[in-house]
């Protein structure tokens, strides 16, 4: 294992196969790589950890502005993709249904019905960002909510207060 | 409509998108692949870029298609050119990749979590092509992986919030008498409560008002004041009597329904197979069984009968009030559906901020129940001003929420009494020239009438209250029933056949044949397994932890039934043999022995409970348990279990050893029997145990290696297969073997840590 973190991740090298996934090449090794982000709340853009199929760590990011420009490209693509949520941008409805709380959300990727638990609160992101983590685990992100639509903060208002 | 398409459009509700295969694309993998039959599918909820779509990927027995939206065209391939298949997890978007021979890329699918279940089946199906078949309809492994987390957050009942009600009312039946007394005893209540003051009113009209203008004889009119407030006791009276009888009912009622709730609900539970419990929360069980049932005893016990109660009267009173005068009562009517509204949107207004205080409560609860039993790791790391902050921001959220709450009612009902006081006023208003009689064209009302009418305004409020209240107890009864309504809808997995066979006594002759098994029906934990086993002997089953070893003893001891294949006890098929019977002579010692509350004794007797106590005696002397038993001042008497005395690890596994041994059992099961004890109780147990496994046919999991040395054979179980067989020196013999690689490891740990 080569922990890369600066200024060692100079002369790492990332680049994308033809298939999609991540290659790196470090020390004049290739080596095919998934992107695990240490702390996706805490610090999403530092501490990315490369691992190859056996999950053995490959490099440890600390900063991606260590990499070569055609890197940071690939490494950043590879963190949209590995941090992706749902980014809710309207809350059509919010209703509780025996135990359990229904959603219905405009977002950017389009609409999604999605419940969670009725004892489950959001994990706020402050200032006003919050996150939502759905029964099957997927999670919806409201960047900040006091920007949401009248309706959308008034159902929002009553689950939260 | 049919329980399945119900539960079918209740997922399609919650996820909003199709919940099986669409006509339109089984008709195009039909086209595509000249199969009809579908093996599994998923759905990809993603697109290349990470918004919405819908792509089905659909396994057929030879073919893998996927269908993207229109106008894409699908993509088709042979299962068997499948090399590799890889899944990569991130937060909310997950990527599966095929590929085919040179590595050339099939195919990348992206989708959400809810999605991943049938994508980890699809990935298990493509890399195992031999394994079986799925034990389930395409459509039921597809909405099985969609359910599975919303039933863990709810119950699931099919019924909806009325259905449930009359089920609950079915309950009832058993007491009948009971019910209508109650029932009777309520409505008599309500009619019997609006007498007074009609009574009253008759009183001043008919009685007080003539004598005080001369028009009538004090002396006359005497007996009819009499008979008056006689009337007036007696209503008093017969009104409390009913009141008696309805509280009395409905509270004993309610106790016997919650009663024999709980008495279903328990007995179901025992009943039921443990893929039931490993679907649901300990905690959630146990608070269906008890908080639940007793919600329900307040919903039977007072929401029925006073929900008729205050309909009644409040019909009643509307009916009375424009009997007595039409136009004031129209003052007092006209208002009540948004009255009722009002209390409706307060009543839901009050739920919600209540649930949220509790919520509030509960996260104060969590900080309380992580710092104390932590309390010597934050003294140990100086976080004493922290935990204090933290609890602080806790306790401040709990009394903003509450204030909240407080704020609220202290607001809403001076509201709502003064609105209904100003209605009051306007009937004042309104009656004042007509009792007065300064107006020459209005309508003459007498004090009598008007004492009445203001008492029946009195009455008012409380059924609106009561309603109010109801709204709250509805909702609670409903979701009650329908927590505890989920277990006993619930079924068994694992049935008796219906001519079971007994085999007195089991001679142990074990045999698996071809059996695999899977817990979701999909990817095998066991994998095509056969070996046969014979009376008496010992089996040791080693290997990694998730190899499948507890998976075979469950299957032995069918908590589950095989996927595909078939076990056999002395030749009878496991799925025919009387399953109370044959567990009584199974024996299973586990790592971690629970003990019940009770005293050692009833501990070692559970299995036999009519075993003397010179057995008991002699199977904890075998057990190595007698000694340490004797040096308790209450010896077999001791009290263990929760809130009992307190046992070491390996005290503990003696007595439950002692248990298994009382009952004598042909089969004998040892799960980590000595993994969590140290080295001399390791050495004590291991007595015992050396004792417990004679003349039986015992099948044995262990990690540490040495244990298993008195093993006639050992299996070695590697992701869901035997891979290796024999004594222990056979298998040292193979030097590339898997066993010989685990001792190697033990032994240089041991040479690392001890030596």
């Amino acid at each position: 294992m080569k922990s890369t973190t600066q200024p060692e991740s100079v002369g790492l090298q990332l680049s994308r196969l033809p298939d999609g996934r991540i290659e790196a090449l470090s020390a004049g090794v290739r080596t095919v790589v998934r992107i695990s982000v240490c702390f996706p709340w805490t610090a999403p853009g530092t501490f990315v950890s490369l691992r190859d199929d056996n999950n053995v760590e490959v490099a440890l990011i600390e900063d991606t502005a260590t990499l070569d420009g055609e890197s940071r490209g690939v490494l950043e693509q590879g963190l949209r993709e590995a941090n992706f949520s749902f980014e809710i941008t309207a809350i059509r409805v919010l209703k509780l249904e025996f135990e359990i709380r229904h959603w219905e959300v405009e977002c950017v990727q389009g609409v999604r019905r999605f419940q969670t638990p009725k004892e489950d609160w959001p994990h706020r992101l402050p200032p006003n960002g919050l996150l939502i983590t759905d029964v099957a685990g997927d999670i919806y992100k409201i960047p900040d909510w006091t920007m949401l639509d009248r309706t959308s903060r008034r159902l929002l208002k009553a689950y939260l207060e | 409509m049919t329980p399945n398409s119900q539960r079918a459009k209740r997922l399609e509700h919650y996820t909003g998108h199709a919940v099986a295969l669409p006509e339109s694309i089984t008709r195009v993998v039909t086209q595509e692949t000249d199969e009809s039959t579908q093996v599994l599918y998923g759905l990809s909820d993603l697109d290349p870029s990470l918004h919405a779509a819908e792509t089905w990927c659909v396994l057929t027995p030879r073919y893998c298609c996927i269908v993207p939206p229109a106008p894409a065209s699908p993509t088709t391939f042979r299962r068997d050119t499948v090399q590799k298949v890889a899944l990569t997890v991130g937060l909310s978007g997950n990527e599966l990749r095929m590929w085919g021979e040179h590595t050339e890329l099939l195919a990348t699918l992206r989708f959400s979590h809810r999605q991943r279940p049938a994508m980890e089946s699809i990935k298990y199906l493509l890399e195992e092509p031999e394994a079986e078949a799925p034990g389930a309809t395409p459509d039921a492994l597809f909405q099985r992986g969609l359910w599975r987390p919303i039933e863990e957050a709810q119950a699931a009942v099919s019924e909806n919030g009325t259905g449930l009600l009359l089920r609950l009312l079915g309950y009832m039946a058993p007491y009948k008498k009971r019910f209508t007394a109650g029932i009777l005893s309520g409505l008599l209540l309500a009619l019997l409560q609006l007498v007074p003051p009609y009574l009253t009113g008759y009183l001043i009209d008919s009685v007080l008002r003539p004598v005080e203008s001369g028009t009538q004889l004090a002396i006359d009119a005497r007996p009819t004041a009499l008979w008056l407030v006689l009337l007036l006791g007696i209503t008093y009276a017969g009104t409390q009597f009913v009141a008696w009888v309805r509280m009395r009912s409905m509270a004993l009622l309610g106790e016997f329904v919650a009663r024999d709730l709980r008495k279903e609900a328990y007995d179901h539970l025992q009943r039921l197979s443990l893929s039931f419990y490993s679907t649901k929360q300990t905690g959630s069980l146990i608070s269906r069984v008890s908080s639940d049932t007793d919600r329900l005893w307040e919903f039977v016990a007072w929401g029925l009968v006073d929900f008729l109660v205050s309909m009644l009267t409040l019909i009643g009173l509307t009916g009375v009030l424009l009997y007595l005068d039409w136009r004031l009562g129209l003052i007092m009517t006209l208002p009540m559906p948004v009255v009722l509204t009002i209390l409706y949107l307060y009543g839901r207004r009050m739920h919600q901020l209540f649930g949220n205080a509790w919520r509030r409560w509960g996260k104060l609860t969590a900080v309380l129940a992580d710092s104390i039993p932590g309390i010597r790791v934050v003294k140990a790391f100086n976080q004493e001003h922290r935990e204090q902050d933290r609890f602080g921001t806790s306790n401040t959220e709990v009394c903003t929420s509450f204030n909240q709450i407080h704020r609220t009612w202290t607001s809403f009902w001076p509201f709502l009494w003064f609105s209904i006081q100003s209605m009051t006023l306007a009937v004042w208003f309104f009656a004042m020239p007509r009792l007065l009689g300064y107006s020459p064209t209005a309508t003459p009302l007498t004090v009598g009438v008007f004492v009445s009418f203001t008492l029946y305004m009195g009455m008012y409020l409380h059924p609106i209250e009561i309603l109010g209240r109801l709204t709250f107890i509805l909702n609670r009864a409903t979701s009650s029933a329908h927590r505890v309504f989920e277990i006993l809808d619930s079924e068994p997995d694992i049935v008796e056949a219906d001519t079971p066979t007994r085999l007195e006594p089991v001679d142990g002759h074990v045999r698996f044949d071809k059996v695999s098994f899977a817990y979701d029906g999909v990817r095998s934990i066991l994998k095509n397994i056969s070996f046969e086993v014979q009376p008496g002997e010992m089996i040791g089953l080693v290997g990694p932890s998730g190899a499948g070893k507890s998976t075979i003893t469950n299957l032995i001891a069918r908590f589950y039934d095989p996927t595909h294949g078939q076990i056999t006890i002395d030749g009878v098929d496991v799925r025919d043999l009387a399953l109370g019977h044959y567990r009584r002579q199974l024996g299973i010692v586990l790592q971690d022995p629970h003990l019940f509350h009770g005293s050692i004794l009833d501990n070692i007797r559970y299995g036999m409970p009519e075993a003397d106590l010179k057995a008991v005696i002699e199977a904890a002397r075998v057990a190595n348990a007698h000694d340490f038993i004797c040096q308790l001042p209450l010896g077999y008497d001791t009290t263990v279990g929760e809130r009992g005395h307190t046992l070491s690890g390996g005290e503990r596994q003696r007595i439950s050893i002692a248990r298994a041994l009382l009952c004598n059992p042909r089969v004998l099961i040892l799960d980590e029997a000595t993994s969590s004890v140290d080295t001399e109780t390791e050495h004590k147990i291991q007595e015992a145990l050396d004792k417990l496994v004679e003349g039986r046919t015992v099948f044995a999991i262990a990690h540490r290696l040495s244990t298993l040395r008195r093993a006639n054979r050992l299996f070695v179980v590697d992701e869901g297969r035997i891979v290796e067989e024999g004594t222990h020196a056979e298998l040292l013999a193979n030097d590339d073997g898997v066993y010989s690689r685990l001792v190697r490891m033990q032994q240089e740990l041991h040479e690392m840590y001890i030596a």
